[in-house]
C-alpha cells in the first residue's frame, strides 16, 4: 500500500493507529472529509485498480441499509452494513466498478457506530434481523488489516436473534477457525468453475482453495453458505457447472449446508455503461448482453431463465429445495 | 488562423502518434526553457498562446497566476483534444514554489487547494511517483509565509481546474520545485536561478513523465472505435443507452473479427437501430478465431 489518506478526525484512533502500523513505508495524506478523494468524477477505476490507495475514514451516517429484495437466504428483515468499501479482488463481472468513481479502499475504522446501528435496526423487529456483511466488499479479505470480522463475531456473538452473512473467497479464516463457530452466522463462499474463476476473479484465491476453506469451517462446525452468483455463460455451460458442483459435494456436508443463492451475471443499466467504458475489450460485457426492460443489462431474459433452469437442476442434485434462494 | 495551421485539428491523441498526449503546463519562460531544451522541442508561433510541442509532448507557458494558467490551458487542450476520448492527456504542471524545504527540492502535490475558494484536489498518485509528496496552496500574490508541509504557488489551483476538464485525476499532476524559503526570499529570485532549479530537475521530472505514461498506456486502446463513434453521432440521433450498445456493439465486432464496420455504410443508414442491427448481424459473421 504505497498511498494512505486518513480523515483528521481519525487521525488519533487507535484503530488507525493499529492499521497504519502495517503500512510503515506509505505515505499519509491527511484529508477532511473522505469523499473528496473518493467522489470525484473524473477518475479511472481500471488504472486506480492497478495500485488502490487505502482511505481512513469513519462512517458518519447510513451504518445500516435495507438489502435489496432479491437479497436473503431464508429472513424476512434483511440488511446490509459495509465496513470497507471496494474489494482487494479484481473480479471483471463485479458491480462495484460500475458504482463507484474510484477503486481506492475505503475501511471505516469506528466498528463501534455499525454495532450500534445494529443493535438499533434489530430493535424494530420483533423477528430474528439479517445483516450482510459483504455487500461493498469482501467480509474476509482484508482481514488481517482490519480484524473486523472478529470484531463483528464478538458482537453477534451475544445476539442471537441478530444473524450475520459473512461474504467472501477469501481463505483468510484462521480467525474464524480459532474461535468457537458463532450460531447465528453464515460464512458463504462466492464460487464458480473452475475456468470461470482463472478467466474473471482477478486475484482472487483459486477454487480449490476456496473450498478447502469451506471443508475446514464446516468441519469446525460453522454454518456455511454458497453463493453462484453470478452464474456466467459459457459454451458448456452445463457440463461446467455438473463437474464443478460433483467435486464440490464430493467434499462438502450438503445436508447441513445453511443456503446456496444463485443468480446471472446482471447490473444496473447505469453501472454497466460505466463498466463498458472501463472494460470494452471485455467480451463478458460484449457478448450476449441487452439492456432489459427491468433497467439492468444482463444476459436475454430467456437465456437468463435458461442458465437458472440449468444450475437449479443441477444444483438439486445435490441440496434440498429449502436450501435454494433463487435471487431474481 | 496561423494557430490553426500550427495546431490542426489532426493534432489529436491518435494523429500524433500511439502514446499519449503529454501536456506540461509552465507559468514562466525561465521554467518552459529548460523542459524545451532537454526535449528538444520545436516553438509553436502563435499571438495568444506560448507554447513548444513535437509529436508526443508539448510545453505550455501560461503566465503567472491561477486565471491565467487556467484559460490558456483550457485553450491549448479545446484545441488538441477537440473530441472526448478515453485516451485523455496526462497534463502536468511543473512549476516553482515557495516552501520551508531546501532549495531546488522537487515535490509532487498530494493535494492542490485553491487559497481564495479553499476548493481543494487530490491528484492520483497511481503511477507511484519517486518524488515526495508535499500539498500545494494556491495563493492569488506572491508571499513570504514558509511552511515545511505546504508548497505555496500562484497556479496550480487554476491548472487543476481546467485539466480535470480533459482528463482524470491519475493524469493530472503538479510538480513544485522550491525557488524560495526563509533562508531565500523571493526578492532574491530571478529568471536565470529559476532556468538552474527547473534545469537541475529536468531529468528526474522526465522519469517521473516515463511512469505516467506506462500507467497511461495500460488503457484500451480505443482510438479507432471512439473516431467511429463520433462521426454516428454526428449524423444520428444516439440516446445514452443506444450509445453503450453502440460501443458494445463495436467492440464485439473488433473483439471477434479484429476489424470495425465500414462507416460510410453505417452514415447512409437511416435510423440508429439499422445502424446497431448491422453492426450486430456483421459481428455475428464466423470470422478468425482471436
Amino acid at each position: 500500500m504505497q498511498t494512505i489518506y486518513l480523515e483528521s478526525r481519525i487521525a488519533e484512533h487507535p484503530r488507525t493507529a493499529e492499521i497504519l502500523s502495517r503500512f510503515p513505508t506509505s505515505r499519509q495524506i491527511k484529508i477532511d472529509r473522505y469523499n473528496e478523494v473518493f467522489n470525484p468524477k473524473n477518475q479511472n477505476f481500471r488504472l486506480q485498480k492497478t495500485n488502490p490507495a487505502l482511505i481512513l475514514a469513519a462512517k458518519q451516517q447510513g451504518h445500516v441499509l435495507q438489502a435489496p429484495l432479491e437479497y436473503n437466504i431464508g429472513g424476512r428483515n434483511n440488511y446490509y452494513f459495509s465496513h470497507m468499501i471496494n474489494c482487494v479482488y479484481d473480479c471483471r463481472y463485479c458491480f462495484l466498478q460500475g458504482m463507484f468513481s474510484s477503486a481506492n479502499y475505503i475501511i471505516f475504522v469506528n466498528y463501534e457506530d455499525f454495532f450500534s446501528a445494529i443493535d438499533q435496526t434489530a430493535a424494530r423487529h420483533t423477528e430474528p434481523a439479517w445483516f450482510f456483511s459483504g455487500y461493498d466488499c469482501d467480509s474476509l479479505a482484508y482481514e488481517p488489516v482490519t480484524g473486523f470480522a472478529a470484531a463483528c463475531l464478538a458482537h453477534f456473538s451475544q445476539r442471537p436473534d441478530q444473524w450475520l452473512e459473512l461474504r467472501t473467497k477469501s481463505t483468510q479464516i484462521r480467525s474464524l477457525l480459532q474461535t468457537e463457530p458463532v450460531p447465528n452466522c453464515v460464512v458463504a463462499f462466492s464460487l464458480s468453475p473452475d475456468a470461470t474463476a482463472r478467466r474473471l476473479e482477478h486475484g482472487a484465491p483459486g477454487l480449490n482453495k476456496r473450498i478447502d476453506a469451506l471443508e475446514k469451517l464446516q468441519q469446525a462446525g460453522w454454518k456455511i453458505g454458497l453463493r453462484l452468483d453470478p452464474l456466467i455463460y459459457t459454451a458448456d455451460f452445463a457440463s461446467g457447472y455438473r463437474e464443478f458442483l460433483q467435486d464440490l459435494f464430493s467434499r462438502i456436508d450438503a445436508s447441513r449446508l445453511h443456503s446456496v443463492s444463485l443468480g446471472t451475471f446482471r447490473m444496473p443499466a447505469g453501472f454497466f455503461r460505466q463498466v463498458i467504458r472501463l472494460y470494452p475489450d471485455e467480451s463478458l460485457f460484449t457478448d450476449n448482453i441487452e439492456d432489459r426492460p427491468d433497467k439492468q443489462t444482463g444476459y436475454p431474459i430467456d437465456m437468463e431463465r435458461s442458465l437458472m433452469e440449468q444450475a437449479t437442476d443441477l444444483l438439486l442434485e445435490h441440496i434440498d429445495q429449502k436450501q435454494l434462494f433463487p435471487c431474481v | 488562423m496561423e494557430f490553426q495551421r500550427e495546431f490542426p485539428r489532426q493534432f489529436t491523441i491518435s494523429a500524433v502518434s500511439a502514446s499519449p498526449t503529454i501536456l506540461i503546463s509552465t507559468a514562466l519562460a525561465a521554467e518552459a526553457g529548460p523542459l524545451v531544451r532537454h526535449f528538444r522541442l520545436k516553438s509553436v508561433t502563435d499571438s495568444r498562446l506560448k507554447c513548444w510541442r513535437d509529436d508526443r509532448l508539448c510545453v505550455l507557458q501560461t503566465g503567472i497566476g491561477s486565471l491565467n494558467a487556467s484559460t490558456r490551458l483550457g485553450a491549448a487542450l479545446s484545441w488538441l483534444c477537440p473530441e472526448p476520448s478515453s485516451l485523455s492527456p496526462v497534463c502536468v504542471n511543473l512549476g516553482v514554489a515557495g516552501c520551508d524545504q531546501p532549495l531546488g527540492s522537487l515535490f509532487v502535490a498530494s493535494k492542490v487547494t485553491d487559497n481564495a475558494s479553499t476548493q481543494s484536489w487530490y491528484p492520483q498518485l497511481t503511477f507511484n511517483p519517486t518524488a515526495p509528496e508535499m500539498q500545494v496552496r494556491t495563493l492569488s500574490r506572491p508571499s513570504r509565509q514558509y511552511r515545511q508541509d505546504t508548497a505555496f504557488d500562484m497556479e496550480a489551483s487554476g491548472f487543476m481546474n481546467a485539466a480535470l476538464h480533459f482528463t482524470s485525476l491519475e493524469f493530472t499532476q503538479c510538480y513544485k520545485v522550491i525557488s524560495d524559503n526563509p533562508g531565500s526570499p523571493p526578492d532574491t529570485l530571478d529568471e536565470s536561478l529559476i532556468t538552474e532549479l527547473i534545469g537541475d530537475n529536468v531529468g528526474r521530472f522526465d522519469d517521473e513523465l516515463q511512469q505516467l505514461v506506462e500507467l497511461s498506456d495500460q488503457r484500451p486502446d480505443s482510438v479507432g472505435i471512439e473516431a467511429l463513434e463520433q462521426r454516428l453521432y454526428r449524423s444520428h440521433r444516439f440516446s445514452p443507452s443506444n450509445r453503450s450498445n453502440l460501443r458494445r456493439l463495436l467492440w464485439r465486432h473488433r473483439n471477434r473479427l479484429g476489424t470495425l464496420p465500414e462507416v460510410e455504410t453505417l452514415e447512409r443508414l437511416s435510423s440508429v437501430r439499422e445502424i446497431l442491427q448491422l453492426i450486430e448481424r456483421s459481428a455475428s459473421q464466423p470470422g478468425p478465431d482471436r
